[in-house]
């Protein structure tokens, strides 16, 4: 087995892959120089922000979330009238207490997005709150030790924000650079507009659903899927929000 | 609820899952992947089974396991609300769980020779008969091979010089014992004849012409004076000097070889003592000591002495060792992996 060569973070080339609905749906030039886009403000305390603006929340348990399947479904006989049906889908969270999922329904209910594309994208879980934290006070790092989950009204999860002893680097396989040819592990900005070469591409394929731009990209990028894995480092996370405990109840 | 002045920030789950893996760091890699510069790492793995995936720096190695986990671990990110209705929060943007990752990988120290590594996929070089030196057609660059090594390749590369290993045409080859003594012996006669004296400086070329001339490639000389001088870069050029030390552990190792191609039962110390010495400048005649040969001898009888199979891996440590540390320092680290979530559930 060959050797997979795994890259080091660069911090140029955030948003190419991560999710961002917002950036579907508008358009890059490919030709003019690409302005990077207006970063999306990071609602974590500062301590918790990376440069990519990824973080970890671990929890005990799992959340039972409709299959992807389903909201496709959902969204192929998309009407006006649909919201009803929308409102019948059931989010589950398997924390040992059912009226955690309703609540979250309810949640969801008042906050969902009326934007289709928002829909489609995502399903509320809940809210993070840091009780103790002051934007004001932000070197004093007693409001670690507190974070609540809030789904729906009536249930709360509590825990902390974990220094890790050992920090994370998040890795994903990495993105191919622009046209075949262009040479591997070049400057920082050829493969800064590589990525966006690419996330264009992307957009397209997304839009025209017909599989042909989708297969012209595969034939253009074949060389390199072929040749070699290869896989690189995003970020590195050194913080993690932790719900080691069972959700409670609370009052509304 | 929540005190007003602590803003709530929205979590959703975004359907849209990407593949991301979670990659413990431990401090060393940290500290590599933090610098200024960072190099590419690459993740090796043996071609014998079993293949365990190993992470290498130049001079780090970590084997990588992949450790479950019975919580969600979400990856999020902020995500811009698109929904301009949204008077309940002030913020415009929310977060987004863009992955969710069942296991982490945790990255455990590996250590370990390469010898055995190289002696399984090096071809052997050697002499035929008739005095011809047969070059496998189909072979493997230093490099093709090093990457197959599950080990960071400055310890491939100590191992590589430790067998006296080269490169001929693109291919890797590894000198069987006969091939090196002809290429001693033809060192020794250069020597002599042009009166330069092995515990001093001297100049590589004058030591390769003579072997040259017996057919023997130049880089095998080379990979010789490398493993025995200690330093490896410009042998071709420079001025070099043997490194007392190895060059006398050197020739006492590739005599008692020698002798037990001749006598497999055992040489007498004393003949072996005086056959070593021989071999030896004379200047350094008295440093021969079968101290310098620990580990890679027997005694059948008290009198007789001979080489044991493996006399070439001695140096390195010995790799049974190693992976009995890495599995002892793994169940100690189970273990308070399932104290933790006693405590946890309590």
């Amino acid at each position: 087995m060959p050797s997979i060569p795994l890259y080091p973070p660069s911090h140029n080339q955030l948003d190419s892959c991560a999710s961002n609905p917002s950036s579907a749906s508008s358009s890059v030039s490919v030709s003019a120089p690409v302005a990077a886009p207006a970063p999306i403000p990071n609602p974590l305390p500062p301590l918790l922000h990376t440069p990519s603006g990824l973080a970890v929340i671990e929890m005990q348990g799992t959340i039972n979330m409709p299959s992807a399947e389903l909201v496709h479904d959902l969204d192929d006989d998309d009407d006006d009238d649909d919201d009803e049906r929308r409102d019948g889908e059931e989010m589950e969270v398997e924390m040992d207490d059912e009226s955690l999922a309703k609540g979250g329904q309810a949640a969801k209910h008042n906050k969902r997005p009326k934007s289709k594309a928002a829909y489609e994208a995502e399903t509320a879980i809940g809210r993070l709150v840091f009780p103790y934290y002051s934007p004001t006070e932000p070197t004093d790092n007693k409001w670690m030790k507190r974070v609540h989950l809030y789904v729906g009204r009536h249930q709360r999860m509590t825990g902390e924000v974990k220094k890790l002893v050992n920090p994370l680097a998040v890795i994903r396989r990495r993105q191919q650079q622009g046209p075949v040819g262009s040479g591997k592990g070049t400057a920082n900005e050829v493969s800064e507009k590589g990525a966006d070469v690419d996330m264009d591409v992307d957009v397209d394929a997304d839009t025209t659903r017909d599989g042909t731009a989708g297969e012209n990209r595969n034939g253009s990028t074949a060389k390199g899927d072929d040749e070699e894995e290869e896989l690189e480092i995003v970020d590195i996370v050194r913080y993690k929000i932790l719900f080691s405990q069972r959700p409670e109840p609370v009052s509304g | 609820m929540e005190a007003p002045d602590h803003p709530a920030i929205p979590f959703a789950f975004c359907h849209d899952q990407k593949n991301f893996r979670l990659l413990e760091l431990p401090p060393d890699l940290l500290n590599v992947v933090t610098s200024a510069d960072p190099p590419v790492l690459r993740i090796k793995s043996s071609e014998s089974a079993p293949a365990h995936a190993v992470l290498c720096t130049d001079n780090l190695a970590y084997q990588i396991r992949q450790v479950q986990s019975s919580n969600s671990i979400f990856l999020t990110k902020p995500a811009k609300d698109n929904h301009s209705n949204d008077a309940a929060s002030s913020l415009d943007s929310h977060l987004s769980a863009i992955a969710t990752c069942k296991s982490t990988l945790e990255l455990h120290p590996v250590s370990g020779s390469a010898i055995p590594h190289l002696k399984q996929c090096l071809p052997l070089y050697f002499s035929n008969e008739d005095g011809s030196r047969p070059t496998p057609v189909e072979g493997r660059s230093k490099r093709d091979v090093f990457s197959n090594i599950p080990l960071a390749d400055q310890e491939s590369e100590r191992s590589w010089v430790e067998l006296m290993a080269f490169e001929l045409d693109g291919v890797s080859l590894r000198p069987n014992a006969e091939e090196l003594r002809s290429v001693w012996k033809a060192i020794r006669t250069a020597a002599d004849s042009q009166g330069f004296d092995l515990s001093q400086q001297f100049l590589a070329r004058d030591a390769w012409k003579e072997a040259e001339e017996d057919g023997c490639p130049r880089e095998l000389v080379h990979a010789l004076l490398r493993k025995l001088s200690g330093n490896g870069s410009q042998i071709e050029t420079d001025w070099m000097q043997l490194d007392r030390v190895k060059f006398v552990r050197w020739t006492g190792a590739m005599v008692l070889d020698r002798e037990r191609d001749r006598i497999p039962g055992g040489v007498s110390i004393t003949a072996f003592m005086e056959a070593w010495k021989d071999e030896l400048p004379e200047s350094w005649r008295a440093h021969a000591s079968l101290d310098l040969l620990k580990g890679a001898y027997s005694q059948p009888t008290p009198s007789t002495i001979v080489i044991t199979d493996d006399y070439d891996a001695i140096e390195a440590p010995a790799p049974s060792e190693s992976t009995n540390n890495l599995s002892g320092k793994a169940s100690l680290r189970s273990r308070k992996w399932h104290e933790k979530f006693k405590n946890a559930r309590r």
